[in-house]
C-alpha cells in the first residue's frame, strides 16, 4: 500500500504519466478515428489489427487513454494531499520551523548596513527567541501565492472529473427541422440508450470484421435491439417537441450587391411540453437556448428543394417507338412535381414520380453529383411507372439553355425542362446534456486563479535575525529568484536602519 | 486604405534592428545598441498601426485566417521581445526576435491577404480573448525558444574551450542538434510547407513565393552567419561571453518566459477556446485534432514546469523541452491547419 502510495506521490509518475497522455493524445490525431474496422485493415495492413485491438480507432474513449486519465486523476488527488500539509505548514507556523542557519542560507541576504532601529519589534508581525537567543523576526506578504499550486491541482482534478462525468452521462446528438415541424425530443435515458447502441453497433462491426461467426455478435444484437425499442419508446412518449417557426439565412453583400458569404444563419423554434407552449425563442450560432434536460445549439443548415416545376414537351418520335398516343395538341404543359411523391397527370398514361433532385451537379466519375445547394446547374431525374408499378421509362430535366444533354437520357414519349424549384431550409441544432460542465468550469475558475497566484503573485519572507551580540543579518526570500528581491532587500535595509542625523545632512 | 505599405516598412526595420544589433554584437559597439531599439520599436508601432487599419477596415481583429494570424504573431513576438529586454538589455534575444518575425511575415505574404468577411461561428467576441490571450502567450514561448536556442549556443561557444561545460556526451550532443538542427528543421519545414502549396491548385504558384522569398534568402543567410561565425569564432566567443549573461540567468530567463506565457496561453488557447466552443458548438471539447494540439501544447509545457520547478531540473534538459515546446506550439497553429483536417481548418 505504502508502495502504490509512493507512486503516485512521486512527480516522477506524474511526468511520466502526463508524457504518456501527450504521446496518446498525439496518435489520436494521427490515426484517422471511428472509421470501420475494414478501413483500418485496408489503410494500414500491418498495424491495423493492433490499432483496433488496443482501441485506437476510437483513441479518446479507449482503454489505455481513460486508464491514464483515471492515473493521472489519482496521481493529482495525492499530489493536492501532500502539498496541503506542506502549504498548511508553511501558512500556519513558518517562524517556528525556521532557523537562523537556514535564513542565513538564503542568496538574498546580508548584514544590516547600519544600527538598528529601536522600534523594529513593531514593523515585524512575526518574532520569537530560539535556543541560542537569536531573535527571528518575519513579515510575509503574497500569502496567496502559495495556495496558487492547490488551486491549479484542484481545478485540473475537477476538470479532469467533470470529463469523466460527461462521458458516462453526457448525451450530444443532432436534430433537424424545417418550417412548421414539430420534432419530438425523447426524455434523456432514451437518448443515452441510442448512444450506447450506436457504440455497441460500432463494437459488433469491429468484431465481425476479424470474425464474423463470433458468439458475442448476438447478444450485441439482443443488446441494440432492446436500446433501440427504448429509443422509441422515447420518441413515441417525448420529453416535450420542438416547432420549427422559421430559419433563415443572412449573406453579406458585396458593394455590387451580390451576396459574399453566409452571415448568419437563424431558427425561431417553440418549445411544447403536454400542452405548454413556450414563447417563441431565437437559436442563433453563438447564442443557444436551454430548455428541460438539454441544450440547443444553431450547428448548421441545408437547403433543399422539395417543389420544382418542371416544362413537358411531346416528343413525337419516342412516342412512335413505345406506340404511346397522346394529343400533341395539349403540350408543352407544366407540371409541378413533389420530390419522391408520385403524380398522375391526365395527358400521361403512367405516374410520374421525380426520385431525385440536383441543384447543382456535376458529373463525376460518370455519376451525377450535386456540389451546392445553389440552382446554378440544376437536374431532375423524373421515372414513369405504369399500372403494373413498373418503369416505364426515365428522363432527366435540365434548364432550357442544356436541354441539348436530355435527348441522351430521354426514354419516354415526353421531355422535361427544368422551369423553377422552391428552396427549404432545414435547420440543424445541436441538442446536448452534460451533467459535468459545471463541474468543468469550477475547475476551470480554480485553475486559472491558482495560476495567477503561482505565477504573478509574489510571495515574500522578509527575515531578521538579531544576535545577543547586537549582530543583525536580513534576508528576503520566496517564489521568485533571489536577484528579484535586490529592491526588496535594500528597502528592508533602509527601513530598519537608523539614519544618521549628520550623515544625512551632509548628503 | 492599403495596409502593406506599412507592413513593408516595418519588415525593413526589423531587418535594419537585427543588422544593427548585430552589428553592435560582432563589433562591440555600445553606440548601436539604442538606434537598433528604436528603429525596431518604430517597426512594431508601424505594424501595430497597420494592424488597426486592418481591424477598422475589415471590421473584426485580424485573428481569422493564416496571413492575419502569421502577421499578428510576427508582431507580437516583436514587441514582446522589446519589452521583455526593456530593465535586462539582451541584443542576441532582440536579434532573435527581429529575425522570427521577418520570417513569420514572409510566410504570411505566401497566403491571401485578402479580408475575407468572418463565418458564423468566428462572429464572436470570444474570437478577441481566446486568440489574441494565447498569441500573447505563444509570443512569450517564442521568446523562451530563442533564449533556449542561445542557451545551447552558449554552451557550444564555451564547450570550444572548456570541454568540462558539458556534463555529458548526451548534452553537447543535445546542444549541437539544438544549435545546428533547428535551422535545418526550420528549411525542411518550410520546404514541406512549398511541397504542400504547390499540390494544391488554390495557391496557384504561391509555393515559389515561399522558395524564393524565405527558403532561399533563409539558407543564404545561415551558410553567411556559420561561415562568419566559424571564421570570427574568437570575436563570437567574447561576444557571447559580453552579451548573453551567464547560462544560469539564462535558464532563469527561460523558465520566466514560460512562467508568463504559459498561464496566458492556458487561459486564453484552452480554457476560453472551451467556453467558445461550448457557446459554438453545444460542447467544451470535442477531441477536434486543434484542441488535442492546443492540449498536447499545455502538456509539454506543464512537463517543463514540473521537471524544473520540483526536481530542480535545468540546463540543457529543459532547455531542449522549451525549444520542443514552441516546435509544438508552431505545429498546432499551422501544423495541424495543412496536414490534418479539423473543425478550426478555417484558419487556413
Amino acid at each position: 500500500m505504502r508502495t502504490i502510495h509512493k507512486i503516485f506521490v512521486s512527480l516522477k509518475s506524474a511526468v511520466i504519466l502526463i508524457a504518456i497522455l501527450t504521446l496518446l493524445a498525439t496518435l489520436g490525431t494521427l490515426v484517422p478515428q471511428n472509421l470501420d474496422a475494414v478501413d483500418y485493415l485496408k489503410s494500414y495492413p500491418r498495424t491495423g489489427h493492433l490499432i483496433l485491438s488496443l482501441g485506437f480507432d476510437d483513441m479518446y474513449r479507449s482503454a489505455p487513454f481513460q486508464t491514464c486519465l483515471w492515473l493521472l486523476s489519482i496521481s493529482t488527488l495525492a499530489c493536492i494531499m501532500t502539498r496541503w500539509k506542506n502549504t498548511w505548514r508553511k501558512l500556519s507556523a513558518r517562524l517556528e520551523r525556521a532557523s537562523a542557519k537556514e535564513i542565513r542560507a538564503y542568496e538574498a541576504g546580508h548584514q544590516l548596513s547600519g544600527s538598528l532601529i529601536e522600534s523594529w519589534p513593531s514593523t515585524f508581525a512575526n518574532v520569537r527567541t530560539d535556543e541560542a537567543g537569536v531573535q527571528i523576526a518575519l513579515n510575509t506578504s503574497g500569502s496567496s501565492s502559495l495556495l496558487g499550486g492547490m488551486f491549479i491541482h484542484i481545478g485540473l482534478l475537477l476538470i479532469l472529473a467533470g470529463g469523466l462525468i460527461g462521458v458516462y452521462l453526457g448525451v450530444e446528438t443532432v436534430i433537424r427541422g424545417s418550417k412548421g415541424d414539430l420534432v419530438p425530443v425523447p426524455p434523456l435515458a432514451a437518448v443515452r440508450a441510442a448512444r450506447d447502441a450506436d457504440k455497441i453497433a460500432r463494437m459488433a462491426r469491429n468484431i465481425r470484421a476479424f470474425s464474423p461467426e463470433d458468439p458475442r455478435l448476438n447478444s450485441m444484437r439482443e443488446q441494440i435491439e432492446s436500446l433501440h425499442e427504448k429509443y422509441k419508446e422515447g420518441l413515441a412518449s417525448p420529453a416535450f417537441r420542438i416547432r420549427f417557426n422559421e430559419l433563415w439565412i443572412e449573406n453579406y453583400q458585396s458593394p455590387d450587391g451580390r451576396s459574399s458569404g453566409v452571415k448568419s444563419w437563424n431558427s425561431r423554434v417553440n418549445f411544447i411540453e403536454g400542452t405548454q407552449e413556450s414563447d417563441q425563442v431565437l437559436v442563433m450560432v453563438n447564442q443557444p437556448v436551454s430548455y428541460g434536460d438539454y441544450t440547443f445549439y444553431q450547428s448548421s443548415w441545408n437547403k433543399f428543394y422539395r417543389k420544382v416545376t418542371v416544362k413537358a414537351d411531346y416528343v413525337e418520335n419516342a412516342s412512335a417507338a413505345t406506340g404511346i398516343v397522346v394529343d400533341p395538341g395539349l403540350f408543352p404543359v407544366t407540371l409541378e412535381l413533389t420530390l419522391k411523391e408520385p403524380v398522375k397527370p391526365d395527358w400521361a398514361p403512367f405516374e410520374l414520380v421525380m426520385v431525385d433532385f440536383m441543384p447543382d451537379f456535376r458529373i463525376i466519375n460518370e455519376r451525377f453529383i450535386s456540389v451546392s445547394h445553389e440552382l446554378n446547374n440544376p437536374a431532375a431525374m423524373i421515372a414513369a411507372y405504369d399500372e403494373a408499378g413498373n418503369i416505364a421509362g426515365r428522363a432527366w430535366a435540365f434548364p432550357e439553355d442544356r436541354m441539348s444533354m436530355a435527348g441522351h437520357v430521354t426514354s419516354m414519349p415526353f421531355r422535361f425542362t427544368f422551369v423553377g424549384a422552391e428552396a427549404e431550409y432545414e435547420s440543424g441544432m445541436q441538442m446536448a446534456h452534460d451533467p459535468g460542465k459545471p463541474v468543468v468550469w469550477l475547475g476551470c475558475i480554480l485553475f486559472s486563479l491558482g495560476m495567477i497566484m503561482s505565477f504573478y503573485v509574489t510571495y515574500r519572507e522578509c527575515w531578521l535575525l538579531v544576535y545577543p551580540d547586537g549582530a543583525c543579518y536580513i534576508a528576503v526570500t520566496g517564489n521568485r529568484p533571489a536577484r528579484a528581491f535586490a529592491e526588496d532587500l535594500a528597502q528592508l535595509d533602509g527601513q530598519l536602519t537608523v539614519i544618521d542625523k549628520d550623515q544625512s545632512h551632509h548628503e | 486604405m492599403n495596409e502593406t505599405p506599412l507592413f513593408v516598412f516595418s519588415m525593413v526595420c526589423y531587418i535594419l534592428a537585427f543588422v544593427g544589433f548585430s552589428a553592435h554584437i560582432s563589433l562591440n559597439r555600445e553606440s548601436f545598441y539604442t538606434p537598433s531599439r528604436g528603429v525596431a520599436w518604430a517597426g512594431v508601432l508601424a505594424a501595430l498601426v497597420a494592424l488597426g487599419m486592418r481591424w477598422h477596415g475589415a471590421g473584426h481583429p485580424p485573428l481569422s485566417n493564416m496571413y492575419e494570424s502569421l502577421v499578428t504573431l510576427s508582431t507580437l513576438i516583436a514587441l514582446t521581445g522589446l519589452v521583455f529586454t526593456a530593465k535586462q538589455p539582451l541584443p542576441m534575444l532582440e536579434a532573435g526576435t527581429c529575425v522570427t518575425s521577418i520570417l513569420m511575415f514572409g510566410i504570411a505574404s505566401v497566403f491571401s491577404s485578402d479580408v475575407k468577411p468572418l463565418i458564423p461561428a468566428l462572429q464572436s467576441y470570444w474570437l478577441h480573448l481566446h486568440v489574441s490571450l494565447a498569441f500573447v502567450g505563444e509570443s512569450l514561448f517564442a521568446i523562451a525558444f530563442i533564449l533556449s536556442y542561445l542557451y545551447c549556443f552558449q554552451k557550444i561557444m564555451a564547450g570550444s574551450t572548456d570541454n568540462k561545460i558539458f556534463t555529458g556526451m548526451l548534452d553537447k550532443i543535445a546542444c549541437y542538434l539544438v544549435v545546428v538542427g533547428m535551422p535545418l528543421a526550420f528549411v525542411a519545414g518550410m520546404a514541406l510547407l512549398a511541397s504542400h502549396l504547390s499540390s494544391h491548385p488554390y495557391y496557384g504558384g504561391r509555393w515559389s513565393g515561399l522558395v524564393w522569398g524565405v527558403i532561399v534568402p533563409s539558407i543564404v543567410t545561415m551558410l553567411l552567419l556559420m561561415v562568419l561565425t566559424w571564421i570570427y569564432r574568437g570575436a563570437v566567443h567574447k561576444g557571447v561571453g559580453k552579451w548573453l549573461p551567464d547560462a544560469d540567468s539564462l535558464d532563469k530567463l527561460i523558465y520566466r518566459a514560460i512562467a508568463l506565457g504559459y498561464p496566458l496561453f492556458t487561459v486564453g488557447g484552452l480554457i476560453f477556446g472551451m467556453v467558445w466552443a461550448n457557446k459554438a458548438w453545444g460542447r467544451y471539447w470535442g477531441w477536434d485534432p486543434k484542441e488535442t494540439w492546443a492540449l498536447i501544447t499545455f502538456l509539454v509545457y506543464s512537463i517543463y514546469l514540473h521537471v524544473r520547478l520540483a526536481r530542480g531540473w535545468n540546463g540543457t534538459l529543459t532547455a531542449c523541452l522549451s525549444i520542443f515546446g514552441f516546435l509544438v506550439t508552431m505545429f498546432t497553429l499551422f501544423g495541424v491547419n495543412f496536414l490534418i483536417s479539423s473543425l478550426h481548418s478555417y484558419g487556413g
